[in-house]
């Protein structure tokens, strides 16, 4: 194991198990990520990158094993309690409505911040929620335009090329302010102007808004940039940990990756 | 006998596939090698005609056949075994694999063709009464294959025929496949295990975001094939 950057252990997970009828997804997965640290979680496919992230959020329950954020327990909390703690994450497959416009879709992810109000404040329009609904507006515009998508705001998500979905996905994640934010294959069917824009993005994220994130890709020159530290995970084992450089040239990592004769 | 030249393939906004110049001679086994998303399926169903390229040539035996239509391409004699396997599940081991030899109609070619690959898989035979979707992995692997040959190809395409098979069914596979190649099978093969790969083919290219960034005999690669290929894949 490398002796890599450390930054404290803001998030981590001890020991973790997950069990699929008779295949072990994850085997004692113990992984520790700083404030504001970029973490890489990379590996071959079925791995066990998802299941991981599904662990840490809330839709997969560990066998054994826990997760900690902020110092507190997090193991077995839901989904949105798990978001409500400001753990935000992405999927693989773009989890965005496609009927709905870009400002809408980034709007949803609104939801986590709003105070809470009767559905007559809504329906009668009162001024408490016109004020609330016009802030939150301004909001999604500015995270629609940090992500490159201002042009297209107002169109339905369904008409954007894959690429521009996964900023949409990004912006929603962003607009509800997370501490820790998962990204599951972002660079993913992105072109490599949207993967030098959505790296300045995630670097500037974690440098001046102080958030921490987990990003899972097979776009390894993107991976490569934005994190300072990549855990590779092979069969659910974490295989080795430590910076790029490291990474690259560890013989057990290339095994995974290239194979064995 | 396979000429691609300038192959581009985009799915949605995306270049899966950019600049892709690839040459296959006849009797050679040529691999495609490259990480993950690195557009190595791709370009072998740019090829069988499973996805249409945006620009490009695909030369086979003098006549292009860019943009025709799979069947056609399978006519032309080209087959492709998938990564998917693409099985019948419901369907018996026998049933899958004379549908392979649905253009030939030649009863007597059909059960030549049939005993020869129950001599290589003496398994399929065994098994050759169950449905497919009841085998395990490795068995359905053998009968994707088995299912290519009966279609008696001229170049065979295989998409990571050894991806999540144990260590006994890939030296299977493996064996298989030597066997063909000394029969002299022309084949393209896409796998992501290259020592594997290498140790079978004469020719590799890797691709690496959807471009070939190197190419060359495989007998001109250093014994550590993992340190030369790394700055490749990650």
């Amino acid at each position: 194991m490398c002796e890599s950057k450390r930054k404290g252990d803001y998030f981590h997970s001890e020991g973790v198990v997950v069990n699929f009828g008779g295949l072990r997804a994850l085997n004692n997965v113990s992984l520790s990520v700083g404030e504001n640290e970029i973490r890489g979680l990379i590996g071959p496919n079925g791995a066990g990158k998802s299941t991981f992230f599904n662990v840490a959020t809330g839709y997969v329950k560990a066998s054994s094993g826990g997760t900690f954020f902020e110092g507190e327990n997090i193991s077995g909390l839901k989904p949105h309690e798990v978001a409500k703690r400001g753990i935000i994450r992405t999927f693989q497959k773009r989890g965005i409505l496609p009927g709905l416009t870009v400002l809408e879709n980034v709007l949803i992810g609104y939801h986590r911040l709003l105070p809470e109000m009767k559905l007559w404040h809504i329906g009668l329009r009162l001024k408490r929620f016109k004020t609330l609904e016009k802030k939150a507006i301004v909001e999604a515009l500015e995270v629609i335009e940090s992500v490159g998508l201002r042009d297209v705001s107002d169109q339905l998500a369904r008409d954007l090329s894959f690429g521009q979905q996964t900023l949409v996905e990004i912006g929603r994640a962003l607009i509800s302010r997370p501490k820790l934010l998962l990204l599951d294959e972002p660079a993913a069917g992105l072109s490599s102007s949207e993967r030098e824009h959505v790296s300045r993005l995630l670097k500037r994220l974690a440098h001046s808004h102080g958030v921490s994130l987990i990003i899972s890709d097979h776009v390894m020159d993107f991976v490569m940039d934005v994190c300072e530290n990549l855990s590779v995970l092979n069969f659910g084992e974490i295989l080795a940990e430590g910076p790029a450089d490291y990474i690259r040239q560890h013989p057990r990592v290339l095994e995974a990756y290239i194979g064995t004769g | 006998m396979l000429s691609v030249k300038n192959l581009d393939v985009v799915y949605d906004k995306t270049r899966a596939v950019k600049d892709v110049s690839l040459r296959v001679n006849r009797g050679q086994v040529v691999a495609l090698l490259g990480s993950n998303g690195a557009g190595k399926t791709t370009t072998i169903r740019a090829i069988s005609g499973f996805v249409t390229p945006r620009a490009g040539e695909v030369i086979y035996r003098d006549q292009s056949i860019f943009g025709k239509k799979s069947h056609e391409i399978v006519k032309a004699g080209i087959i492709q075994v998938s990564q998917e396997r693409d099985l019948f599940v419901e369907l018996s081991v026998l049933e899958n694999l004379r549908l392979g030899a649905l253009l030939q109609k030649d009863k007597g070619k059909i059960t030549e063709k049939l005993e020869e690959i129950y001599e290589n898989f003496p398994r399929l035979k065994e098994r050759r009464r169950q449905k497919a979707g009841s085998l395990s992995g490795g068995e359905q692997q053998m009968v994707a294959i088995g299912r290519a040959l009966m279609g008696n190809p001229n170049l065979l395409l295989l998409d990571e025929p050894t991806i999540g098979l144990s260590p006994i069914f890939v030296k299977h596979i493996m064996g298989l496949l030597r066997k063909l190649k000394e029969g002299g099978m022309t084949m393209l093969l896409v796998e992501q295990n290259a020592p594997v790969a290498v140790s079978l083919a004469h020719y590799f290219y890797v691709l690496r975001n959807g471009e070939i960034v190197t190419e060359g005999d495989t007998s001109s690669l250093p014994s550590n094939i993992n340190e030369f290929l790394a700055k490749y894949y990650i």
